[in-house]
């Protein structure tokens, strides 16, 4: 008993199996290949675009556009605006400070707040870095225990003196780093904005691919008003002879090839429903064919021309209201 | 385990269900487009008939002839609209050469009919055409012939026959002859005559003198003879005509009226009404033997029979029921029934060549009728009427029928004229043949190609 019912369930498994092989042929595709993640940086301020689906980009305009980019700085987002007003203020620090400052960009000047505290400003700025330090001092200062002050006294000389002693060095470091953070702002600045120009090209570029591709996939079947329209159209081109006899063989389908915009390209009668031989369906054959040709292009939805092109549409001419 | 042996089987045929109706989608889904025309118009077929030129491309007389013949023959069947020739672009020089379609389609003909007319030897016409379809730019056919000078015309009913076949699918009716009863004098010393014409009126021939009177005149299956009702001595008998010859000769000596005659398709048997003994029956005679075969047996008046297209049914009217009514029976005499109903006397059936329908002549509400009905008595239509509408005949094709209309007396004695009308079967184009005289008692000549 449990032998058969074993043999009963591989057998119901196997054709089930077998079904779904034969009833779903994606199931035999294989897989699509996975594509390579690209990592792209994310651009805040991306140019608008006017092109319509299917358009050709503008080349001339990007041209423009890369032209303007390259000599004046780029249209800066709006955080970048307020540090705009200082560089006036820190570039007579800077150029009283090292001359060898000069080479830094402007932009940089800002960010590098902290740096000017560092460095052994003339006498009348003194009193900033030091008004700085001390903002930073009273962190530390009630960690020392007051009794010892003397001592902290001495230490406090002793750290003056390494701290004089080790300034050239960090001025120096601190220049380093600056530029070479510079530089790399700079670099990366660049990378952005040629980033941003390509992905913005490429936007421009692909947008109505991008978006006909997004669409292909909705593309349904003719509805029946669309259907209707066609069937309407055909009719005011159709004459079937007057008077004719109900003595069968008078239903003639009619096999199209139509291009996308509806023109017919081929009609031809579809002989496996009845020969022609038969010489009132000779004469149906050849109206319904005049019809077709009459009636080309016709009036099909154009956005779903994958649904006829390449494929055979068929068009049955049935007389019966017109036999007598 | 019985349980679980039910729940796989529920299971494998809800899964396979499942899977069909999915494979059922994807076929659906890429199934072809078709669409499904049962409308269309109702329009006469637009064509385009040149003048058909000799030797040197030019038109000639006898050209210009043909192509007008051709011309009206068509348009006169109500199935086409030829295109005036003052409208053509550039007409064709020759039927050989390939015409320029561009020229054509504007026009919004379907088809064009480039011929030629060449005299050749022994004073023949030679005559050749091609029946282009201006749609596809393809030859729908072509043919040549030959006539002499009085051949002209019928080789243009000829051609027509032919361009109306390749459109309409049904034997054209215009190489086609109509022998009637010509009528004149005053109504109280009336003429009657035996007259011949072609169906377009022309070629008209008196065949019998007047001196009888004569009536009911039918073509034999060959068009060479003509069986009539002709009143010799004032004994109305029914006698045989031959066309070529002029002879006449009565079918039979019987003691009695012999009446309304009309051949069987197959030639040999001709059945008639015979009044004998106060009763009218039919009879069917052998045409070789001229022997005779009774084949109703009433007390009432049984005539105007006429064959179903096989020769093996016959229609008549009888008043055997109390009214005149129309009557189907086998060709031996037997299974007799009636097939009209409606309200109305009926009289001279006349089977349709394509056998489907019968025509009739109807008196009801004191106006006369032409109509017809299915064979069974079904779907009666009436196409005309009139004062006196009577003897309908069909057109070979049994598209088109033939009968005469007389015209209501005035009070002065003036009217009644009486004229032979040509009919579609859809009860559309209704046509006056004209005649030299009053016409009536018309018969429509078989094909006689």
């Amino acid at each position: 008993m449990d032998r058969r019912s074993l043999i009963i369930s591989l057998g119901l498994h196997v054709s089930i199996a077998l079904l779904a092989l034969i009833g779903l042929p994606s199931i035999k595709r294989d897989l699509p290949v996975e594509q390579p993640i690209v990592v792209m940086e994310i651009v805040q301020s991306v140019p608008t675009t006017n092109l319509k689906e299917g358009d050709k980009p503008n080349t001339a305009k990007q041209e423009q556009k890369a032209s303007r980019t390259k000599k004046p700085p780029p249209p800066a987002p709006p955080r970048a605006k307020p540090p705009a007003p200082k560089p006036p203020k820190t570039k007579p620090r800077i150029e009283a400070s090292d001359p060898e400052a000069e080479i830094l960009p402007q932009k940089v000047a800002p960010k590098s707040k902290p740096k000017p505290e560092i460095v052994k400003p003339p006498a009348p700025p003194k009193a900033k870095p030091r008004q700085a330090a001390k903002q930073k001092a009273p962190k530390r200062l009630p960690q020392t225990p007051p009794k010892r002050i003397n001592k902290l006294v001495q230490k406090k000389a002793l750290q003056k003196k390494r701290a004089d002693a080790l300034s050239g060095v960090m001025q120096n470091l601190v220049k380093a780093k600056a530029v070479s953070e510079d530089a790399e702002k700079k670099r990366r600045q660049k990378e952005r904005k040629e980033a941003a120009e390509k992905l913005t090209s490429n936007l421009t570029a692909a947008a109505g691919n991008a978006i006909r591709a997004t669409k292909k996939p909705v593309i349904g079947p003719i509805g029946l008003s669309e259907k209707a329209i066609v069937e309407q159209h055909v009719s005011k081109f159709w004459s079937p002879p007057a008077g004719l006899s109900n003595d069968g063989g008078l239903i003639v389908d009619i096999i199209l090839s139509i291009d996308a915009k509806g023109n017919v390209l081929l009609a031809e009668v579809d002989e496996s429903f009845g020969s022609a031989s038969n010489k009132r369906r000779r004469i149906m054959v050849e109206e319904a064919i005049r019809t077709i040709y009459k009636a080309s292009p016709l009036p099909l939805p154009l956005d779903k021309a994958e649904l006829w092109v390449g494929k055979e549409t068929v068009f049955k001419f049935d007389p019966s209201k017109f036999v007598q | 385990m019985q349980r679980l042996i039910v729940f796989r089987a529920l299971k494998f045929i809800l899964l396979s269900s499942f899977f069909l109706l999915l494979s059922l989608f994807s076929t659906l889904t890429n199934a072809q487009l078709q669409f499904n025309i049962t409308d269309g118009q109702v329009a006469p077929t637009p064509i385009a008939i040149a003048n058909f030129t000799n030797e040197n491309g030019e038109i000639s007389d006898v050209g210009k002839q043909i192509a007008q013949i051709i011309s009206n023959d068509l348009e006169s069947s109500g199935l086409f609209s030829p295109v005036d020739t003052a409208a053509f672009i550039a007409p064709p020089t020759a039927p050989a050469v390939r015409p320029n379609f561009t020229n054509w389609t504007p026009l919004g003909v379907k088809g064009l009919l480039v011929g030629s007319a060449q005299f050749g030897e022994g004073g023949k016409t030679l005559v050749e055409f091609v029946l282009w379809d201006v749609v596809t730019g393809k030859p729908i056919a072509s043919a040549e012939g030959e006539a002499d000078r009085n051949g002209i015309r019928r080789i243009a009913h000829q051609i027509a026959d032919f361009v109306y076949e390749e459109f309409t699918g049904d034997i054209g009716y215009f190489d086609t002859r109509v022998v009637y009863v010509a009528e004149s004098g005053s109504q109280s010393r009336r003429l009657k005559r035996l007259a011949i014409m072609d169906q377009d009126g022309h070629n008209h021939q008196y065949l019998t003198s007047g001196a009888d009177l004569v009536l009911t005149p039918r073509f034999s299956p060959t068009a060479n003879e003509i069986a009539y009702l002709n009143y010799f001595n004032d004994e109305p008998n029914v006698y045989l005509f031959e066309i070529a010859t002029g002879r006449t000769e009565r079918l039979g000596s019987f003691p009695g009226m012999t009446f309304a005659p009309r051949f069987a398709p197959s030639g040999d048997k001709l059945i008639m009404s015979l009044a004998q003994n106060g009763m009218t029956d039919i009879y069917e005679m052998d045409m070789r033997t001229q022997a005779i075969n009774r084949l109703t047996y009433s007390a009432s008046i049984d005539t105007s029979p006429s064959y179903s297209p096989d020769g093996k049914k016959i229609v008549f009217n009888s008043d055997r029921g109390g009214s005149q009514q129309l009557y189907v029976m086998d060709a031996d005499g037997s299974n007799v029934r009636r097939v009209s109903f409606n309200q109305g006397r009926y009289a001279t059936p006349v089977w349709s060549p394509r056998g489907d329908i019968i025509a009739f002549t109807k008196m009801a509400n004191g106006q006369f009728y032409i109509g017809v009905m299915k064979v069974d008595g079904s779907g009666e239509r009436l196409l005309a009427k009139g004062f006196l509408v009577e003897g309908p005949t069909w057109a070979p094709n049994g598209r088109v029928l033939m009968y005469f209309k007389q015209q209501p007396f005035e009070a002065d004695g003036s009217g009644g004229e009486t004229r032979v009308y040509r009919i579609d079967i859809t009860g559309f184009n209704e046509t006056p043949i004209i005649t030299p005289s009053d016409a009536s008692d018309p018969a429509w000549s078989p094909a006689l190609r």
